[in-house]
């Protein structure tokens, strides 16, 4: 018999389609809502995607939320300290995530505090730190990649130390995830690209690395044909609601399967990219994702080559050689992102970033090593093996 | 033959004991352990422990090398692995399972910082990479090590390598 073994959980109701954002007041009171605190940023206030939440509330009959719309792009230990002094301030009763993945992030941190007690969110960092279930959480994602709205993790800067606080456990996972394809349809071109790669390495990575499971292949691979089949059709055509949709769910479904096989090589030097040169997460993805397939090549070769069907399509896998379907899938992927640098302009090596200097190489090489990501990566990486990806994908 | 929990407890308990006097040995004769090592915050206290089983094994950083805290010390962990079931817990000591293999498979919660967690676990398949003999090794870990061994470890690894061993050829069929 085999020896294999696996765990699979996502207890995160999925609310998403036309008119989901109407929803929400169903499921505030379910869940036994009434003064959730609404936890967004500048940018996407301005964009007037507060607006239809608070509509949608009020018309329901439920109070308007007190906003905290504070948070920055990579939030940090003192922001969402603020945000809990305003949270009990104001006297709420559950959390609402309206934004990408600082502001999921945020709030989940947020609800740590004020479910668990203390200022200090430091205090829980690692994994498996929570003991209890929090208060309710709901999400509204505004970008489709980070998967933040189904997954276990969230990560933030330490205000003092400056460093990277990476928070796992199951408590971290929301209520409830609503996907309107309202609060997409204005993402900017290379935003939407540069999530879209996110959310595509997610699912890559879930397939290919350590913990690969029969549950979490079939969210990765159903995750990589919407993202093949949408982005460049979003892309050409912004206003398409419908594809905006398919790449919302994309990013869910590669959340949910990264959230239960972890990811691996790609994200490990993309922490350390965005750590030392503050490059966006997504674009670090966008720009490492081959090289690094290229390495886990010789343990993932059938893995990797599978990915064409989703990534190709039928005709395209079965007119390739099964021997020659690993390095397919790395050519459609790179033909993918040339595609999107000349539509977006979306960066291709660390070069076409224009913040990553070849002298910060060594150090970003040094500190992926230690990546947590590393732990389910089919192949050991040192800190060498690390640096020559690295000068390649400059 | 099928081997009972009691007696997996007992290689366990045992195993455990073993892995701390290698590692204790290992961090004062081994170069590649103790650069390892250099990273770890001074008096960082690591365990690996067992849901109901034997007594954890927790060793402390002092100085530059790794020393294992009595039963009654009341030090808290900074890392912590943590086995869900004994039976885990014989599945990696006796290398039928590497440690990557085991977290990939859920057998092991970790408590703590992911970064001193890879590095404990690199210091966990240098050893294994040295104490196991390749066909082992190779099935146990991701990739070997490159670097001889020093004589002193190489006594404690050959006692760690026979008590494996002799578990072995008890551990089920399906599980070998
Ligand atoms: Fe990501």
């Amino acid at each position: 018999m085999s020896t294999s073994f696996f765990e699979f959980y996502c207890p995160v109701k999925v609310v998403a389609g036309f008119k989901a954002l109407e929803h929400l007041p169903f499921e505030l009171r379910t869940l036994g809502v009434r003064r959730p605190l609404l936890v967004t940023d500048r940018g996407v206030r301005e964009a007037g995607l507060c607006a239809p939440v608070e509509e949608a509330l009020e018309s329901a009959g439920l109070p308007a939320p007190p906003i905290f719309d504070a948070v920055p792009p990579d939030s940090s230990t003192r922001v969402v300290a603020e945000a809990a002094r305003v949270y009990r301030e104001r006297g709420c009763d559950g959390l609402l995530a309206v934004g990408g993945g600082s502001v999921i992030d945020t709030s989940k941190a947020v609800n740590v505090l004020v479910s668990e007690g203390g200022d200090d969110i430091r205090a829980y960092s690692g994994t498996s730190v929570l003991t209890g279930r929090l208060r309710p959480l709901f999400v509204l994602p505004t970008t489709s990649g980070t998967g933040s709205e189904v997954t276990n993790v969230l990560v933030l800067v330490d205000a003092d130390a400056g460093v990277k606080l990476p928070f796992v456990s199951q408590f971290l996972l929301p209520d409830v995830a609503v996907l309107d394809p309202r609060m997409t349809l204005r993402l900017p071109p290379q935003l939407t690209a540069a999530t879209a790669m996110d959310a595509m390495t997610h699912a890559i990575e879930a397939f290919i690395c350590l913990s690969k499971n029969p549950l979490s292949d079939a969210y990765a691979t159903a995750a990589i044909r919407r993202i093949a089949d949408h982005l460049l059709p979003v892309l050409r055509t912004p206003s398409d609601a419908q594809g905006r949709l398919e790449l919302s769910l994309a990013a869910t479904m590669a959340g949910i399967a990264f959230s239960n096989s972890m990811v691996g090589l790609v994200h490990a030097l993309g922490h350390s990219v965005g750590a030392v040169a503050r490059v966006p997460h997504g674009v670090c993805m966008n720009v490492l994702l081959p090289f690094a397939l290229e390495f886990n090549l010789p343990a993932r070769r059938e893995a990797i080559g599978e990915l064409l069907l989703p990534l190709g399509g039928p005709d395209v896998y079965a007119r390739t050689p099964a021997e020659r379907r690993a390095e397919t899938t790395i050519a459609r992927l790179r033909a993918l992102r040339d595609e999107l640098h000349a539509h977006t302009g979306l960066p291709r090596t660390l070069g076409e970033t224009r913040q990553v200097r070849r002298d910060q190489l060594p150090e970003i090489a040094r500190l992926s090593v230690d990546d947590g990501a590393l732990l389910m990566n089919p192949l050991d990486v040192d800190v060498d093996q690390a640096l020559t990806l690295l000068e390649r994908a400059f | 033959m099928k081997i009972g929990y009691g007696v997996q407890r007992v290689y366990v308990a045992t195993l455990l004991g073993l892995l701390g006097e290698l590692l204790e040995a290992a961090s004062t004769t081994d170069p590649a352990l103790r650069a390892e090592l250099r990273g770890f915050p001074e008096g960082t206290v690591i365990g690996l422990s067992v849901l109901g089983g034997p007594a954890p094994l927790r060793v402390r950083k002092v100085g530059d090398r790794l020393v294992r805290l009595e039963r009654d010390d009341p030090a808290v962990c900074d890392l912590e692995l943590v086995f869900k079931h004994v039976t885990h817990a014989f599945l990696v000591l006796t290398f039928q399972e590497g440690t990557a293999r085991a977290y990939a498979r859920s057998r092991l919660v970790l408590h703590g910082d992911p970064a001193l967690a890879m590095r404990f676990v690199r210091c966990l398949n240098r050893l294994e990479g040295v104490v196991l003999p390749r066909f082992v090794a190779r099935r146990a870990l991701k990739s070997l090590p490159r670097l001889p061994w020093t004589e002193k470890v190489a006594v404690a690894a050959r006692v760690y390598g026979r008590v494996a061993a002799q578990a072995l050829r008890f551990a089920p069929e399906g599980a070998r």
